[in-house]
């Protein structure tokens, strides 16, 4: 899927999943040097999914973490993996769901805004634009951010999206839908 | 405002640094760990399960066969008298569907 972001993400191209296939395969055969090539093709959607799932960089880095562990220790599936993209999204978005429920348990720590979006280079106007979508980021449902991201970052198709985070690719859309209207809204006085 | 326009000049910020390593070295130390059995294979390979196991399965055989059956069932509930008690009957006649009763009308008598 084409979209506003190919410029600023280099790797973000309709094969990054297959391109985790021969990684997937080497990690079953227990070959540790392809997860340097797997956080080279997916850390960023991973990191970028936890982000806006959980909304704390904190549990973003404990949700990357966490994932890359998963994927160690689940290495005896990964040959049969069909979807190799869409499998380690699934890890992180069930992993993300798992951190949120583990912060749900110590509401006595303070919710902090995490910066959803940076801007690329130091332009004062980019770093502005960043600033206003990441407030605006941080009003929508979690589950909704997580729907505009794996949709308009990752790439992903609503089908995909359903599998990610196990609804029906109807509600991934709709969720996706009313996600943008409503930045559309909160941005519409200011961009 | 169309979508590229939500998100123009502004992209999700990459993993920080350090993290790299960090996730690295942790999926490392899971991938050079002995994968953990599941619960058969860890009941398969304990002498002392599979005996808890055929000691269990030996003592249900047993009692099944050594425990003596009752002759009959007792009644699940007890029986009723065989005539009904006049209090009852009187509330559960239905005066409406009582082909037997005079309509309210003519005196109110049921």
């Amino acid at each position: 899927m084409a979209g506003p972001l190919d410029e600023d993400i280099p790797d973000r191209d309709a094969s990054w999943s297959e391109a985790l296939r021969a990684p997937f395969d080497a990690l079953a055969s227990g070959d540790a040097a392809a997860l340097g090539t797997v956080w080279d093709l997916a850390s960023r959607r991973l990191y970028g999914l936890a982000l806006w799932r959980t909304g704390r960089e904190e549990d973003a880095r404990d949700v990357v973490q966490d994932v890359f562990v998963r994927l160690a220790s689940r290495r005896g599936e990964l040959a049969a993996v069909a979807q190799p993209g869409v499998w380690l999204l699934a890890v992180a978005h069930n992993a993300a769901v798992d951190a949120m429920r583990r912060r749900a348990r110590r509401p006595t720590e303070p919710l902090e805004c995490a910066a959803h979006v940076a801007a690329p280079g130091a332009d004062p106007e980019r770093v502005a634009a960043a600033a206003r979508t990441s407030e605006a980021l941080s009003q929508l449902p979690p589950h909704q951010r997580e729907a505009v991201l794996l949709h308009h970052v990752a790439g992903c198709s609503f089908r995909e999206i359903g599998a990610i985070t196990g609804v029906p690719a109807f509600t991934a859309a709709s969720r996706c839908r009313l996600a943008l209207a409503r930045l559309r809204r909160l941005l519409g006085d200011t961009r | 405002m169309n979508d590229d326009q939500v998100f123009r000049g502004v992209t999700p910020p990459s993993a920080p640094d350090g993290l790299r390593e960090k996730a690295l070295a942790a999926a490392r130390t899971a991938l050079t760990a002995p994968s953990r059995p599941d619960a058969w294979a860890r009941l398969a390979s304990s002498r002392a399960a599979r005996l808890a196991w055929a000691a269990s399965v030996a003592l249900l055989a047993a009692a099944n066969v050594l425990v003596p059956r009752s002759a009959a069932p007792g009644p699940a509930v007890a029986a009723a008298s065989g005539k009904p008690d006049a209090e009852l009957t009187a509330i559960a006649r239905l005066p409406r569907i009582d082909e037997h009763s005079l309509p309210a009308l003519e005196g109110g008598r049921s």
